[in-house]
């Protein structure tokens, strides 16, 4: 790995460059960003870069031959640590920094960084997920963190700041990540083999709020189907909303299999109608407006734009019910009846009849 | 990469080195055994990415020059139940083939360029050491090490080496433990590093790995570990990060009394003394009279005890209470019929235990309210 496997994040390269020539490379750093972007990745290359025996670290750069590097790629480093949530787990253990019990203090994060390094000149420990440690692994590392042991260098992880225990921030020089270009993550997931064809790439980057992981989880195949569902309900002129509502969330029911999943699903149905207005309100605006519209949004703006002014107004209001449902969703009501509602209104404002003047 | 080993010498060299192999670690290379060959010599190389020991191997033949990883509880396990007398390696990119006149088992191996090296012992000046004495120090310090607390620089041994005496010095704080013995600097030995102290772990599997003779054992300290070779055996261990207390400022230079003691009856006293203590009253108040030394101790809900032992002290009437455990660690490592002084200035003030060869173990009294 190097700079180059890293898409984006230029800014953040250049801004630890600069520090590290003058020589104030801090000793934590807090990487905080929105989830699949690379802040780890991007961690794990600024670490290599440290360790590489053939650059000066203020160079920031790596051969990806030394021996240094090698051990980086099979991550066997002896001197660098990685710490993440289990899969299953809905936390970093406590056991992760100070030790499992029976072999307390001489176990865990803290103990392998008070000692000094084998091969590198530092120690560079990662935590990932740092929005997961709990308080007592939070308390455990503050000691750590505030005076971490010279030569070591700790980075942290976090999508959500809010998550990470204020002692924990102020303790850690804060590098913030921006979510990736919509051309940057369309590029990845042709380039990792996760999007079929350059279509379907753009399509799904374009909704994907910059992060690969947000891409992956479109790219399911049950979400693709429901949202193919949704714009064929929402093109029809006559909506049945008890029919659209029934097939729409029998189709989260079958894509998710657990209770946070459907919910984070449900958000996923009302973006996929948000997306559908927004383009049918480009379109019916500009009928030339986007490359390669659906057929469903197509045959909707058409029908609207007929209408004329009263078209694209109605289009704005189906909109702003949609907007209202992810509203909705986040005040934690019932999914289902979120979605009822959404399209018993939707179908209800659909039809209202037009007093031409 | 072609060898043939006499399997007995191979087995018991995989197993030393096996001693510090993890065996559940993040990082699965761990759990494999360098294996190198180098102008002849064979060498094994593991490590738990703190500790790592490097075991020259005898009797093997080959001609050739490489590395392979050796998957170290398959290989060991294999060589063990093998019943020939000699086995041979062969070692290809991502496979190895043990070999004996009935069997052959394939393994597949880890990259060796991934393993995380360990510093091989190259040095032209170093320090020197008898085994056997430096085992005894070993063995008289690390057990006041504090290995409880997360005050990782008393968790190991400070390792003094001067041109011709050699230090190691160890403490929880509340007991101090310090030894030291006769070495030899070789070339312009000096240690690289102004406060080596090395794990207690890591001393432990010194002081077990050396053997109970004069052999010389080598060793050389630098900026970030420490090399100890003894024959065919080099342990590398990663030094502490931290200050270690400036022991020799809370050792005491002049005593009020100075008992002699034999070692023996002493212990047999305190281990006595020690059974009428809890949790809540560990203390014991050690009495000096005229001729006899009175240890008494009391405990809530369990009674209290008086032993007598007779000692030539003739100096005033003082009394000195100490948690027996510290005292009994110290004697428990000395020969039951070996001298040792017990010092004293006075019933506040820490006392200092010593024997002839130079082992000074000091322990602070408990205050006498509790």
């Amino acid at each position: 790995m190097n700079w180059s496997s890293i898409r984006g994040h230029s800014e953040q390269v250049q801004m630890l460059r600069r520090s590290l020539a003058r020589g104030r490379l801090a000793h934590a750093y807090l990487f905080a960003g929105p989830p699949g972007i690379g802040k780890s990745k991007f961690a794990r290359v600024f670490a290599q870069a440290l360790f590489c025996e053939r650059h000066h670290e203020a160079e920031l750069e790596m051969c990806d031959e030394c021996h240094c590097c090698r051990e980086m790629n099979a991550n066997s480093h002896p001197d660098y640590f990685h710490i993440r949530k289990p899969e299953d787990k809905a936390e970093i253990s406590v056991d992760r920094f100070i030790g499992v019990p029976e072999k307390r203090p001489r176990d865990g994060l803290i103990y392998d960084l008070s000692l000094k390094p084998m091969e590198a000149r530092r120690r560079i420990a990662l935590i990932n997920d740092a929005n997961f440690m709990n308080d007592e692994g939070a308390n455990a590392m503050l000691k750590t963190l505030e005076e971490p042991p010279p030569q070591s260098v700790l980075i942290l992880i976090a999508e959500k700041l809010d998550a990470v225990l204020p002692t924990i921030r102020s303790r850690c020089q804060l590098l913030r990540f921006s979510a990736l270009s919509q051309q940057d993550v369309a590029e990845l997931l042709i380039e990792n083999e996760m999007a079929s064809n350059p279509e379907e790439a753009t399509e799904v980057a374009s909704m994907s709020e910059g992060s690969l992981q947000v891409a992956a989880q479109l790219l399911k195949p049950e979400l693709r189907q429901l949202r193919d569902q949704l714009s064929k309900y929402l093109s029809s002129a006559d909506m049945n909303p008890i029919a659209a509502s029934k097939t729409m969330l029998e189709g989260i029911d079958a894509s998710a299999n657990e209770a946070a999943e459907n919910r984070r699903n449900v958000g996923w149905l009302i973006r996929f109608a948000q997306e559908f207005y927004r383009q049918a309100t480009l379109l019916i605006a500009n009928p030339n407006g986007l490359v390669n519209p659906s057929l469903e949004v197509r045959s909707f703006a058409e029908r609207q734009r007929k209408l004329g002014t009263i078209g694209l107004e109605r289009t704005l209001e189906l909109f702003d019910r949609v907007l209202e449902a992810e509203k909705h969703i986040s005040m934690n009501i019932a999914p289902a009846r979120t979605i009822d509602s959404l399209f018993d209104d939707l179908a209800r404002l659909g039809r209202r009849k037009v007093s031409t003047p | 990469m072609l060898l043939k080993c006499h399997r007995p010498t191979l087995t018991a060299a995989l197993l030393t080195v096996s001693g510090v192999v993890p065996s559940r670690t993040p990082k699965d290379i761990l759990k494999n055994i360098k294996l190198t060959v180098n102008a002849g010599k064979t060498v094994l190389i593991g490590t738990d990415q703190e500790i790592g020991i490097r075991q020259d191997v005898v009797n093997v033949e080959t001609e050739s020059t490489g590395e392979v990883l050796l998957p170290a509880a398959r290989v060991v396990s294999i060589l063990r139940e093998m019943p020939d007398e000699h086995v041979e390696l062969h070692a290809t990119e991502r496979a190895l083939v043990l070999k004996g006149a009935h069997s052959d088992f394939n393994l597949s191996t880890e990259d060796p360029t991934e393993f995380p090296s360990v510093a091989a012992f190259e040095d032209a000046s170093y320090f020197t050491i008898a085994a056997n004495t430096l085992k005894t120090m070993i063995r008289r310090t690390i057990f006041a090490t504090d290995t409880e607390s997360a005050r990782y620089a008393l968790g190991g041994i400070l390792v003094e080496a001067g041109p011709d005496r050699m230090t190691l010095a160890a403490t929880d704080s509340r007991r101090l433990s310090v030894m030291s013995g006769v070495c030899q600097a070789i070339g312009d030995a000096k240690s690289e590093n102004a406060m080596p102290v090395v794990p207690s772990k890591a001393m432990g599997l010194i002081e077990r790995s050396l053997p109970d003779s004069e052999e010389p054992v080598l060793l050389s300290i630098h900026a970030n570990h420490v090399l100890v070779k003894c024959g065919g055996t080099t342990i590398y261990s990663r030094l502490v990060e931290g200050r270690f207390p400036r022991y020799a400022d809370v050792i005491p230079s002049s005593f009020n009394s100075s008992v002699d003691m034999v070692v023996g009856p002493f212990y047999a006293a305190v281990r006595q003394s020690q059974i009428v203590t809890n949790e809540e009253s560990r203390g014991v108040d050690f009495i000096f009279e005229d001729g006899k030394l009175m240890l008494s101790s009391r405990a809530a809900d369990i009674g209290q005890s008086r032993i007598e032992l007779p000692i030539s002290y003739d100096g005033p009437h003082l009394s000195i209470t100490f948690d027996p455990k510290f005292v009994a660690d110290f004697l428990r490592i000395l020969d039951n019929g070996s001298a040792m002084k017990l010092n004293l200035i006075d019933g506040e003030s820490p006392a200092v235990l010593t024997t002839e060869d130079g082992y000074k173990y000091v322990v602070m009294p408990l205050s006498r309210d509790q």
